[in-house]
């Protein structure tokens, strides 16, 4: 027996010796082919994964046993024409491009429905959509007059009237509406008899918070924005300086903060780019001063004679600097990103990917760290435009996570799909009244707009329930797990 | 080598590679986990190659085990029905007896065949040594039994199972070690087991282990070093020679199957320089098996297959649970060490070094079953099966003791010491880490990969590679599932085959079940170790439903 288990022994010993490189080596895309004139070849794989999964795979026109989410294997490197077809969607293509141990990955491609149901959820005509990110509602306007403004509660699809009977600027005309991102409030600009008012309204299905806040102005501002955090301490900037507006305790603290070239907000913090180009970050009632840029040098070079600055600090280490002109600066290297034309940024935090446009093009900032060996000079991240031919981009958003964008051109709803090669994906979505805008809710993958013809309120799935349901498990599982490996560390 | 086997009344020097050696297997435990959890994190793609490779060890180590498990295996079955008095009584006319031997008609059936061939090796071989056994009318048994609580329910088929087999009673001298703290109604149980079998052995004797021995722990070693003591005095006062007592240290529930002595004693006279080995024969825990829950009976059984394996490797097997030695190699090494939780192993070891590594463990292919672990309530059960486990892996108290021994050790070759310290130390080290790596390390690299990461093709084959592998490792799952069906005593139960399809479904319970109640426990118990935290003996509960 001893002889025999040393026999055994050194036998699985040498199988192990001989196996384990070579499945390490398969693992990187290295195969053996005896017959080829390299015998040893590189090769590359594609993963593909769709919404919803379990569309059949052909590759250069052949079908595959496969289908998605799956990953073609041991390619040789070389261009690949791909298709997915499933039942009740259009068929993807794409070329793709194998290179030598490299994954081409296609995540998520998102299959397009060969008939896209729109639905009707309000048989009344309207002038307009106001959307607000990160709250639950979104406005919608049938007339000038503040008393046919409406909160359309989209998780629940009801909607409310903005005012409550009985209140005097119903009849009143809007002559315009501020909005914070993830802020539920609205500082409206009324018309009346008497010259112009302030409103600051925050919706509620029961007992909306209304605010007339004229008296607090005592002139009119340049640029107002707001903590959303904290949304009734209201800033107002003029002349270099900046007015705190206290709606509930209805007081004006006039020249809160001087010498400001610009100003934004993140977890009740106030940032501010002073006229000496320095940047400084404090709590709101200006306590726990800190700086976060001192270096005359940087700071001239970066923002001397640009004008006002809108801040957005996106994350903590991400702040965002836009001008009126639309020339975006960061924090980041290489810190000038474009020098003019950004009409708006949407982050996505998850993966630290900014997505901005202009007019005619979209365009993506990954934020994302990575060491890049070999490099001397880091080069920071880059901006990638995506030339979409576009006339006038007006807003956009970011869909299925990162995977897709979709923006409005003027009266015409898009989504592009994100490729790491090739040309994206654009697929026309909807018509929408002319001068409308749309709103896009990433919990529930649904689009709501204005019908062009009819201009009444319609929806449109964009992704199906049932994968943004697995998505929302994979998320949190990948959260607890996370969570609970930080507790064993 | 005079060598005091024991932690305590170390000084200077001593005393320090004592706490080296104490630390060392727990820091490496957690240092293995730790650093594989941060190598995940820090370098994903290097630590997935890394599980690439464990896993590809792995799988190859557990069909390398099941090819062993399955000899084993085949050798028990093999000597089921093997006259091993017969054997036995051949070698008092050893040449004779061989000769017989080879004149014999071969067996036709493969597993008779295989039998007589590898006994008639032995025969061979122990002629040659030129050296002559002890006549089988000189071999007595001592059979010690340990009680500190167990009832009567528990010790009584222990006892009486002797009585079963084909070696004579009246040659077994049996020593019930009680403890003296012990309840009333065990202490009145075992008078009663006394009452009813003293007449039917050689000698029957009930030694009450007295509390507070100055130098003793409260360890079952003591209790069963004292009644060895007193069994020393009446061999003494009756003039048998310890080199003609064999000595069988066994548990309360243990209960020997009917040819154990009988094979035990064959092997005594067939191995030469007999007093220098331990005999060690399969455990199985067959005494209440089918009462105890599945998660315990799996584990069990697994312990059992360890065995079977273990004993394919009688170079580096070690005794564990029940098993038996030389009288006379016991009295050299002063008995049991009694300050020390892991006698099964420590014996050994102990033995090993002060014979400056002339020492072995001969393994004998029959059985003595003892009880799963279980409790009135499930999740007691649950707790009881983990404080036991824990001890098991107590035995990494011998690591230390061990290696100091081996650091003076000059009489035993370098290459010997080096290998069973590695031996030592893997064995332990694998207890504690294995589940962890296979079951939850393995998926770290795949949550901490960076978006670099995921553009590379290692990333998708990984999963698809280590899935292979673990599908692979199924059949290695099937084997023991079949040879654990195979094992299960063949007493009728009700509703039998549904057990037995239970059971085999229970298996798949092994991936939790090495975790949380084997790779924690020992973490539990090397932590402690690590940190000076030493572990009172916990007994563990026997009980038997009806």
């Amino acid at each position: 027996m001893l002889v025999l288990r040393k026999l055994i022994f050194y036998i699985f010993l040498i199988i192990y010796l001989i196996a384990c490189p070579l499945i390490v080596l398969y693992a990187f895309g290295f195969i053996f082919k005896p017959d080829a004139q390299e015998p040893i070849i590189k090769t590359g794989l594609i993963y593909l994964s769709t919404v919803p999964p379990g569309a059949s795979i052909y590759l250069n026109g052949e079908p595959t046993k496969l289908k998605t989410p799956s990953s073609l294997q041991e390619l040789d490197p070389a261009d690949y024409a791909i298709k997915l077809s499933m039942d009740n969607y259009l068929d993807w293509s794409h070329d793709i491009a194998v290179a030598p141990n490299k994954a081409s990955v296609f995540d998520k491609i998102l299959l397009i429905p060969k008939k896209r149901e729109p639905k009707i959820l309000l048989n009344e005509k309207f002038e307009n959509l106001i959307p607000l990110t990160g709250v639950d509602f979104f406005v919608l306007r049938k007339s000038p007059a503040l008393k046919d403004w409406v909160i359309y509660y989209w998780k629940d699809d009801k909607q409310y009237p903005l005012l409550g009977e009985g209140l005097d600027y119903g009849n009143m005309t809007v002559s315009a509406v501020h909005t914070i991102d993830k802020s539920p409030g609205m500082l409206f600009y009324l018309n009346s008899g008497t010259g112009r008012r302030y409103l600051y309204v925050e919706p509620d299905r029961d007992k909306p918070f209304i605010k007339d806040i004229t008296e607090l102005f005592t002139t009119a501002p340049e640029k107002i924005a707001w903590d959303p955090s904290q949304p009734r301490q209201i800033f107002t900037f003029q002349k270099g300086y900046l007015n705190m507006i206290d709606i509930i305790n209805e007081a004006v603290y006039p020249r809160y903060i001087t010498d400001v070239t610009g100003f934004g907000f993140l977890d009740k913090k106030i940032y501010v780019l002073g006229n000496d180009y320095a940047l400084t970050r404090t709590n709101l009632d200006k306590g726990s001063a800190e700086v976060l840029l001192d270096d005359k040098h940087i700071g001239e070079a970066l923002f001397a004679g640009k004008g006002f600055f809108k801040i957005l600090p996106v994350v903590e280490d991400i702040i965002l600097f836009i001008t009126e002109k639309g020339e975006l600066i960061t924090n980041h290297l290489p810190y000038r990103f474009t020098d003019d034309g950004v009409e708006g940024s949407s982050f996505y935090e998850k993966n630290r990917r900014l997505l901005l446009w202009e007019k005619k093009r979209v365009g993506i900032v990954d934020f994302l760290t990575e060491v890049i060996e070999g490099i001397t000079f880091e080069k920071g991240p880059e901006l990638l435009w995506v030339d979409v031919k576009a006339g006038n981009i007006e807003q956009a958003f970011w869909v299925y996570e990162d995977s897709h964008i979709l923006f409005r051109d003027k009266a015409q709803a898009w989504l592009i799909e994100m490729e790491e090669t090739g040309r994206p994906h654009l697929d026309a979505l909807i018509k929408v009244r002319a001068n409308s805008s749309l709103f896009y809710a990433e919990n529930t993958g649904t689009l709501y707009y204005l019908d062009s013809a009819s201009s009444k309120l319609y929806s449109l799935d964009i992704i199906g329930q049932k994968p943004l349901q697995e998505k929302e498990a994979r998320d949190k599982k990948k959260e607890k797990m996370k969570d609970r490996l930080e507790q064993e560390q | 080598m005079k060598f005091h086997f024991s932690r305590h009344k170390l000084r200077g020097r001593e005393r320090i590679l004592e706490r080296f050696f104490e630390i060392l297997p727990g820091l490496l435990s957690w240092s293995i986990l730790i650093g594989m959890v941060l190598f995940s994190f820090k370098r994903p793609l290097a630590a997935a190659v890394a599980i690439i490779a464990f896993d590809l060890y792995w799988l190859l180590r557990l069909f390398y085990m099941n090819i062993f498990l399955s000899l084993s295996y085949y050798r028990l079955s093999m000597e089921k029905k093997t006259d091993w008095m017969s054997r036995a009584r051949g070698i008092d006319r050893l040449d004779s007896y061989y000769k017989d031997l080879e004149g014999k008609e071969k067996p036709k059936k493969i597993k008779s065949w295989l039998s007589y061939l590898i006994h008639k090796t032995e025969i061979n071989h122990l002629r040659n040594t030129k050296e002559r056994p002890p006549l089988l009318k000189d071999i007595y048994q001592l059979a010690i039994f340990a009680v500190a609580t167990e009832s009567r329910e528990i010790v009584e088929p222990g006892v009486e199972s002797m009585l079963n087999g084909s070696f004579p009673p009246e040659r077994i001298v049996v020593v019930i070690a009680l403890e003296a703290s012990a309840p009333d109604n065990v202490k009145s149980g075992i008078k009663q087991i006394e009452k009813k079998f003293s007449k039917k052995f050689k000698h029957f004797m009930v030694v009450l282990h007295p509390k507070g021995i100055h130098g003793e722990a409260r360890v079952k070693a003591a209790n069963t070093t004292f009644a060895a003591r007193c069994a020393e005095a009446y061999f003494r006062k009756i003039n048998i020679l310890h080199e003609n007592v064999i000595c069988s240290c066994f548990d309360a529930d243990t209960v020997i199957s009917p040819d154990y002595f009988s094979c035990l004693t064959y092997h005594y006279l067939a191995t030469p320089d007999r007093i220098h080995a331990s005999f060690q024969p399969i455990p199985v825990f067959h005494n209440n098996i089918w009462q105890a829950p599945g998660f315990a009976r799996v584990l069990d059984v697994g312990s059992s297959f360890f065995q079977l394996i273990e004993a394919t490797n009688p170079e580096k097997l070690v005794t564990f649970s029940s098993h038996s030695m030389s009288f006379k190699a016991l009295v050299d090494i002063d008995y049991w060490p009694v300050d020390m939780i892991s006698d099964d192993s420590a014996i050994f070891w102990k033995a090993y070094i002060h014979y400056d590594g002339k020492y072995r463990v001969v393994p004998i292919y029959t059985t003595l079953s003892m009880d799963v672990t279980q409790a009135e309530t499930w999740w007691r059960t649950v707790i009881n099966v983990y404080k036991q486990k824990r001890r098991w892996a107590w035995g990494a108290e011998n690591i230390p003791i061990v290696m100091r021994a081996f650091l003076r050790a000059k009489n035993i070759p370098v290459f010997k010491r080096i290998k069973l310290a590695i031996k030592l130390f893997d064995a332990h080290l694998s207890w504690t880490t294995w589940p962890f790596l296979l079951s939850i390390v393995s998926w770290l690299p795949l949550i901490f990969a960076t978006r670099q990461y995921e553009q590379s093709i290692f990333y998708y084959s990984a999963p698809r590679i280590a899935g292979t592998i673990f599908t692979l490792a199924s059949f290695g799952l099937i084997v023991c599932i079949i040879l654990s069906l195979l094992l299960l005593p063949k007493r009728r139960v009700r509703h039998n085959i549904l057990r037995r399809i239970g059971h085999a479904f229970e298996w798949l319970l092994i991936p939790p079940i090495s975790i949380f109640l084997s790779a924690i426990p020992a973490l539990d118990a090397q932590t402690r170790l690590m940190f000076g935290r030493y572990m009172e003996f916990w007994v563990t509960i026997k009980r038997r439903k009806d």
